[in-house]
Formats: C-alpha cells, structure tokens, sequence
C-alpha cells in the first residue's frame, strides 16, 4: 500500500493549522519574524529542507519527541540511542509494540516514524553520545535531549559549550551556538528548559537542582541494617563478593536484567533481613532498588516533551516568544507549573570561570572535606582526584595508595592555606575540566 | 481483582507509584472521548498505554489532509475514511489489553437526541464542543455523578477544566508528608522505652545509636519538669530546648543527636489535624444513612475514633529509617505498629457500629485499612459546574488576575469569547485568510463578554485579539500533546482516586511556556 503513494510532495493542506502561524504575522513573534508568502515559504523551507535537527535518547521523552518533531513539519531528524528495547519500557514508549523487545530503541522509533508520517526521515544511530565527534554536533540546527543520565547531559552541555567561537573582539559569532533543549521526568514531575550556550545558564550551573542519588552509610549496611534497602544494598556490596555464598552465576558478570541473576539478589537480601528480623524486601523493591528504578508514565513525558517541541518549533520559526528559561512541573498536587530564569552559576566549571570558593573548618581533615565536596550537590563528584599547590592531595587509580594517608591529616597540616586554590578532576566533568576550589577557612 | 502477571513486567514503572490498586481502577474504567482531534487522541494515546479498560470515540468528521499535519493516530491512506474508525484502530494498537470502540456520530447530535448514551461511561473527555450542548451534557453527567474534562488547544494556547460533583480522595499522596512520629503526645509503648533508656550506662557506641525519636521523647519529658510541667512553645523555648538537647550529646559525632536537632522543630509542635480534614468530619454528610456511600461511612467513624482519642487520627504506623542499631530500630517500629494496630481495630470498631445502627452491608477490610492508614491524607473536591461558571462568574477572581502582569487568566477571556464568537458566526476567528477582518468582530464578542461578567474593558489588551484571530482556530500538534499529557493525568488521578486532581482549570501559555490553575 505505502510504497504506491508518492510521499515526497505533501498533499495540499496538511500543513493548514502551522501556516495559520507561520503565514501571519502576530504581535509576540519575534522581531526578526517574516512571515512566509507564496513566493518566499522561507519558514516551511527551513522546517521541511534546511534544519536538521537532532535527539538524544528514544526512550519516554524521546518517541514523544521525535513525533512531535515530525508534526511540527521537521523532516530531517537525527536520533541516538545506544539502549535495546525493554518490556518495562512498554507502558509509555509508544513507538515500540512487545515484538520489538531487545532491538534497538533509535531504530525502531525511526523506522515506525517514517512510516506513520508521510515525508518524515529520521536517521537512527545505535551508539554512546560520545562516539560522535564536534563535526557531527555541528550540522544541527538545534539539540534536544530525553536523557535519564545526569552524566550524559553534563557532556552534551559541555560540547555544545565548547563549539561556541568567540571572535577575536570578545563577541560571541551567533552561528555557532547551538541550543540545548533538555527534558526530564520522574513520575508526576519534570522539568523543561532551553540552554543557549554561552548566553544562557547552562546544565552545569544547575546541577544542584538534582539531588544526588540516595546512597547509605556502609557502615550502617555492614553492621545496623534497619530498613529493606540496607539489606539488598548488603546483597549487591558483600553479598555478590561473597565467595562462600553459592551463585548460579560469575558474580563478575552480574546482570541487572537477568532475572536469574535478580532472583539470586532478592533471596540474598530476603535471608540476611530475616537474620535482623527485617520485613519489606520484595522481588520489586529489590529491582528498584539494584536498577535504580525511577517511576516513569506516559502522560508526564508527554507534557515535559512537548514542551519542549513546542520551544523548538518556536526558536526554528521565530513565529512567538520563548522559554526564559526553565519551567518545574509538578502534577501530585493539582496542575503545578513554576517558569523562572535559572541564572548562570558563578564560577561554573563549564561556562563560567571555573573558580568557586568553599568554605571549610580548619580543623577538618582531608577526609571530612571529600565528603563534604562528595555530597555537595552542586557538583556532583564521583570520583574525585584533589591537587594543591603542585602536590597531589588525594589521587584515584595509580597513585591512590600513595595518597590514602593523606585523609586522616588537616587541610592545613597538608599545607592548604587561606585562599589556596584546590584543583579537582572527576570522570563526571565533561570533558577535561578541573573544578578550582578557593578555600575559605571558617574558624 | 489484580492485574494478571503477564502484564506486571509491561506496567512495573507505573505501578511504582498508583499499585495494583489503582491499575484495577484503571483497567474497570471505560473513557469517552468527544472528538478524535489531536487533542482528544493524544489524551487517549496517555491513557491505553497505561491500560485502561476500553475507550470509545465519538466523532462523526472523515480524515482529512489537515488531520495528518497533526494528528498522529491518522496515515495517508486514511484520508477521506472516518475518523472515529481510523483514530479507534491506530489507538488500540498501543496495548492489546484495551478495547476501543467507535461512534459514527456527531457528538452534538448524540447530546441533542440521545443524552442516556453519555451514562454508562466512567468519565468523558470533550474536546471543541459548541457552548450550548456543552452545557446540555455538563449538567446531565453531573446528575449521573460522571466527572466530564473539556480540554482544548488553539494555536498557542492550552485549556483544560474538571467537573465532577464530589470526587474522593483517600491516597493524595503529598510530596514530603511529616512522618506521624508522636514525639509531642507520645503513647504508652513509646513512654516506656524513653524512660527504660539508661543513657549513662551504655558505650560510646551504643550511646550514638539510640533512636532519636526516644531521645526526643525522654528529654522532653525532662524538660518538662523544669518548666511547669509545659512544652517548649515559644522560639526561645524551643531554641533552649535546642541547647538542652545538645548537651546530652557526648561528641559531636553523634548522628542520633544530629538527627534528633535536625528534626526538632518538626516534631515539637501540637499534632494538627490538616485543613482538608477538618473540613471533612464538619461535613454533614457525616450524618450517616442507609444512602451514604463507604466513604461517608468511613469519615463518621473517624469523627468517631477521634472523640474517644483525644482528638488524635489513628496512628499510621510508619518509621523512617534513623540511626539506630538494628535490634532497638526494629523494637521501636514493632511499638509503632502495635498501636497503629490498635488504633485500627478500634476504628474498624467504629465503622461496625455505624453499619449496624443504619443497617448497611460491611465495608471491605482493605479499604478500611487503607482509610485508616491516609487518615492524614482524606480529601474531597466539589467541583463547580460549567453552569455555575458561566452564569455566575467569579468577577473578582478574573478582575484582580487580570490586573497583574503576565497572568494567563487572559486567555481564559479570550477562550470564553472564542466560543461565544462561535455561537454567533459558526467559525472560528481566524479561521478563513482574510483573518485581519475577524479581529474587529472578535473585539466586539470580547468587550460585550466583558461587560457581562462585570470586568473592566481596558483589561485586555488588543494584541490578545489580534494573536488569538491569527490562530484561527489551528490545532498545533505540541500544544495538543501537552494538553493531551495534562488531561491524561487528571484522568488517571480521577480515575485511581489517588492524588489530588485539579481544581478546576488549568490554562497553558505555550508563548512563553508559563501556566496556572484556577477555581473559576
């Protein structure tokens, strides 16, 4: 049936609600808003020939995307996404149907695109964000982001950062800046915002608005166990290392969506909660718990997505106002929006002077400081490496051993004075940024 | 009635948050939707994902060329076929678990000649429905105690509003609730174990792992009996007991302590009965008959258990985790959910008797247990009819938001002349390319709209017009999307009875991505 049509002229139309907009000019259009004539339908030319535009992630936010893309008159889309398709991802990620479980999620939403949107052409790439290099950010008119991984934005933020030239008169040459559109859900709630590289606040100055993820002292895990979590943390930490605890698998080759492997997991942290007379661990809560699972529907990506779309359209067409900069939506209670321009952070490692100063008591040790640094969310380390005055303070990988000691000593004993400046690397900043750190001591 | 374990894997994200509970809800409920625009099909699209029951379209159109720039249920080759048939069967393809059913008719037709339809149908989603037999089906569904949502998108606008005459909430579910800990009015198990504390006899470790919550407990005690036997009240007060607190501290490595001063304030005030609640035990259908339904029951019992409580809810029963060593962590959660047992089988005492005295059949024992778990948590909305809206206007709500900047009530004057504008053209203004000449028509509408409703003129400003007359009537399809995940939402929250829905309007900005809700 399909292959008889000829797809390539759209039918006359179709496109009738976006002209209203784009042919009529309206009193919160942009300045530089020309409406399109018969003669000159610069507008649709762009949407349909001139734009690329690319999305990162198919998963929620991205088959959303990538629809609402393709009926705001966009052809040329490109979608990345590394994931396979899961039966959990079933409830909400339309594009997919159970017979595509375990195949790619960027083909197959671009394959089902372009067959229900007569003139569509999105290119799938079943590989990480980074395996693209600069040249291949470059051709997009505009990016928009459905990730669920904090460390994935923070280093499409950072490259898009980073492609913005500065003339030698300090201007920035507006042709390379390509914004950002990034969306976010979790349950009832998201977010939506527009990143303007180098204009704008960017991802790395909010980094504080999402809270680290819940980790337990290990030493409550390894000795006070209270709460279910406790146990099947136990499970995953002590548990799998265990060599006298029996495994019907290579615990090296641990798998969270095998559900042997799972099984293995619950009945572990099921045996060490009976040891303490602990009730609540369920398969379930051992899946969420082990995965990290975030509860995740169709109607809150649905709203995050096309909010953003709708930004989209707007930037490509020019035709109304914009996002400035950050929208917060809640649905628990009601209807709840909050739109604000998040500001850019002093001192961001991405787009600012890369120079915060931090404050810190001077008798703490080393030890004390990374864990505050660790749990300050503004930043976000993982696994930081802290160099001072030319020495080496606290250093993973090789040279870790060498520096262990260091961590029961003060900042001063270690020879940080007043206003030094502390240098931290961490595999979570994008690219190969350093975090400065001007320490301030407080008493 | 549980969700078969085929399907458990399929809907594991969602159950995260509404439990098979609310999934059955779901899966029992039968949604019609009014229209198969981009809109109304995105909003069905948010809701056979999750596994509703079924759906029915209504909608007497055929597919056209417009349909495929914005509606996503819709191909090619449907064009000229129905569009209630089409949208039916590129819906149900979503989840073959949900039934989808088609109506070849118009809607207004059906509200016109054949209102009985509309009673079989758990809820109803209108979507670009004239004025008048809005009004007709309104008033009709809220006789059958059917919520109706009416969602809308033009151009860049969003709409929504919810009318449902009583809608009942046990689960709301809040974001950050306050753990119900009775640290202020500590029961008895919980008096014991504070005073069994022999704080001086225990190791340093030991010392750092008593639970806080008893620490609390056993210090205000002691405090008391300093201080005339009175409760820290005042902030001074309560900043000594702060000071108080800390000293017992050995180091200031103690978590407990630390945790015991973090959450201080919180759980030193007078137990408060919340709002929502309050105003349910006044309520009078508290006065029970063999007419009440379980809910009213339910709330009589509690108005009940809480005069022979001191004025206190049931106890939920629920610990966070907090330093503690395991053994005295989980002596203190068996304390607490003792009493929440007890608390529960007096209720459930309470909820006997009433039955008796009106000769009512028994409530389930879950749902019983689940109201008296959320007794925090009880809600209802009594919604305003459309009636009620249109021909008794909140005059001063829309005047004093019409009077700050930026506000969206704009729209929702613009939206109401929209239609009325329609009443009496039979088009949308905009609709055809001559639009500038509908500018001066529609001024006219919303000045005459204004007047009606008592609101100033020079409120709205004539860019409005123009903007709204530029729209024309379009559907653009990311407005219909989002308005199509807000209506979605509501629904499942209607539908679940968890959360707590909107009340009763909820309008969208897509100029400048801004929003907000109102009781109109």
């Amino acid at each position: 049936m399909m292959e008889t049509m000829d797809t390539s002229v759209d039918l006359p139309g179709r496109w009738i609600d976006i002209e209203k907009i784009i042919k009529r000019s309206g009193p919160f259009a942009s300045p530089s808003f020309e409406p399109d004539t018969k003669a000159s339908p610069n507008i649709m030319n762009g949407l349909q020939n001139d734009f690329k535009v690319l999305v990162i992630g198919a998963g929620g936010l991205g088959c959303e995307i990538l629809k609402n893309l393709a009926l705001s008159g966009f052809r040329n889309i490109d979608v990345i996404d590394m994931d396979t398709i899961d039966v959990s991802n079933l409830n909400r990620q339309f594009l997919f149907r159970r017979k595509d479980v375990g195949k790619s999620k960027a083909e197959v939403a671009a394959a089902f695109i372009n067959s229900r949107i007569a003139g569509c052409n999105v290119t799938p790439h079943k590989c990480k964000i980074q395996d693209k290099d600069e040249d291949y950010y470059r051709q997009f008119k505009i990016i928009i982001a459905g990730l669920d991984s904090i460390e994935a934005r923070r280093w499409i933020n950072g490259l898009l950062v980073n492609l913005v030239v500065v003339n030698d008169d300090g201007d920035i040459e507006p042709d390379t800046i390509i914004p950002l559109v990034d969306g976010g859900t979790e349950g009832f709630k998201g977010q939506a915002r527009v990143i303007l590289p180098k204009i704008s606040s960017c991802f790395e100055c909010s980094l504080e608005a999402f809270p680290p993820q819940v980790s337990y002292a290990i030493c409550t895990i390894a000795n006070t166990p209270r709460v279910p979590e406790h146990c099947i943390q136990w499970a995953l930490l002590f548990g799998l290392q265990d060599a006298s605890l029996e495994k019907p698998f290579d615990p090296k080759q641990f798998d969270n969506d095998n559900p042997d492997h799972m099984n293995w997991l619950f009945e572990c942290a099921k045996k060490r909660a009976e040891k303490f007379n602990i009730n609540g661990v369920t398969y379930k809560l051992t899946q969420g718990v082990a995965k990290n699972i975030i509860p995740a529907i169709a109607s809150t990506n649905a709203i995050i997505a096309a909010a953003c779309c709708n930004e989209v359209f707007k930037f490509c067409t020019d035709s109304s106002g914009y996002l400035n900069n950050y929208m917060m939506y809640n649905g628990l209670n009601g209807v709840y929006t909050f739109t604000f321009e998040y500001e850019i952070k002093e001192g961001c490692a991405v787009c600012g002077t890369n120079l915060v100063t931090f404050e810190v008591d001077k008798s703490n040790t080393l030890s004390t400081f990374l864990e505050k640094i660790t749990t300050d969310s503004r930043f976000q380390f993982k696994k930081p490496s802290l160099r001072s005055n030319g020495r080496n303070l606290y250093m993973q990988g090789l040279l870790h051993q060498s520096t262990v000691p260091n961590l029961e000593k003060t900042l001063s004993e270690l020879n940080v004075q007043e206003d030094d400046e502390i240098t931290i690397t961490d595999p979570a900043l994008p690219g190969n940024l350093a975090v400065r750190m001007r320490i301030k001591y407080t008493s | 009635m549980t969700t078969p374990t085929t399907d458990t894997d399929k809907y594991d994200r969602q159950l995260r948050l509404w439990g098979e509970d609310g999934q059955s809800k779901l899966e029992r409920s039968h949604i019609l939707l009014l229209n198969g625009s981009a809109t109304g099909t995105e909003t069905l699209k948010n809701l056979v994902l999750p596994g509703i029951g079924s759906f029915t379209v209504v909608d007497n159109k055929k597919v056209t060329e417009s349909d495929l720039g914005n509606n996503f249920f819709v191909e090619r080759s449907s064009i000229g076929k129905p569009r209630a048939t089409v949208v039916c069967e590129l819906l149900r393809e979503l989840n073959d678990r949900v039934k989808g059913f088609s109506v070849e008719e118009c809607p207004i037709h059906l509200i016109n000649n054949n209102i009985s339809f509309f009673k079989d149908f758990s809820l109803v989603v209108s979507n670009r429905l004239p004025e008048e037999p809005l009004l007709t089906l309104s008033q009709y569904l809220s006789e059958h105690n059917i919520p109706l949502l009416i969602t809308n998108s033009y151009g860049y606008i969003g709409y929504l509003r919810i009318s449902t005459p009583e809608h009942q909430i046990i689960e709301s579910k809040p974001d950050d609730p306050i753990d119900d800990l009775r640290i202020y009015n500590p029961f008895k198990q919980l008096v014991d174990m504070a005073d069994a504390l022999e704080l001086d006899k225990l190791n340093s470790q030991q010392h750092s792992h008593v639970p806080y919550v008893l620490l609390l407990i056993k210090f205000l005690k002691e405090w008391r009996s300093t201080h005339d036997d009175k409760m820290p009240e005042t902030r001074a007060e309560k900043e000594e007991f702060k000071k108080f607190f800390n000293s017992h501290s050995w180091n200031a490595d103690e978590m407990n302590f630390f945790e015991g001063t973090q959450n201080l304030l919180k759980y030193i005030q007078p137990p408060r009965v919340p709002g929502d609640v309050q105003n349910l035990l006044k309520d009078p259908k508290t006065n029970i008959t063999e007419n009440s339904d379980d809910f009213w029951v339910l709330v009589a019992a509690l108005k009940d258990f809480m005069a022979n409580n001191n004025n206190t809810l049931p106890l939920h029963g629920n610990v966070p985790d907090m330093t503690s060593e395991t053994h005295n962590f989980i002596q203190l959660q068996k304390g607490y959910q003792e009493k929440a047992l007890a608390d529960l089988s007096e209720f459930s005492g309470n909820v006997d008797q009433i039955l008796t005295k009106v000769g009512k059949s028994s409530i389930s024992s879950d749902l019983v247990k689940k109201f008296c778990k959320n007794t925090r948590f009880l809600n209802i909305i009594r919604y305003r009819t459309i009636g009620e809206e249109y021909s008794q206007p909140k005059t001063n709500l829309i005047k004093s938001e019409l009077e700050q900047a930026d506000t969206v009530m704009i729209f929702y004057i613009l939206l109401r002349s929209i239609d009325k504008f329609y009443a009496t053209y039979h088009k949308y203004p905009g609709s055809s390319d001559e639009f500038e000449s509908d500018i001066p028509l529609l001024k006219n509408v919303v000045t005459q709209y204004l007047a009606e409703i008592n609101v100033p003129n020079d409120l709205v400003k004539d860019d409005y017009i123009a903007e709204f007359t530029r729209f024309g009537g379009s559907e653009l399809h990311n407005i219909s999307s989002l308005m199509g995940g807000v209506t979605s939402q509501e629904i499942i929250k209607l539908i679940t009875h968890q959360y707590t829905p909107l009340n009763n309007t909820f309008i969208f900005n897509g100029i400048n991505s801004t929003a907000g809700s109102y009781n109109l």
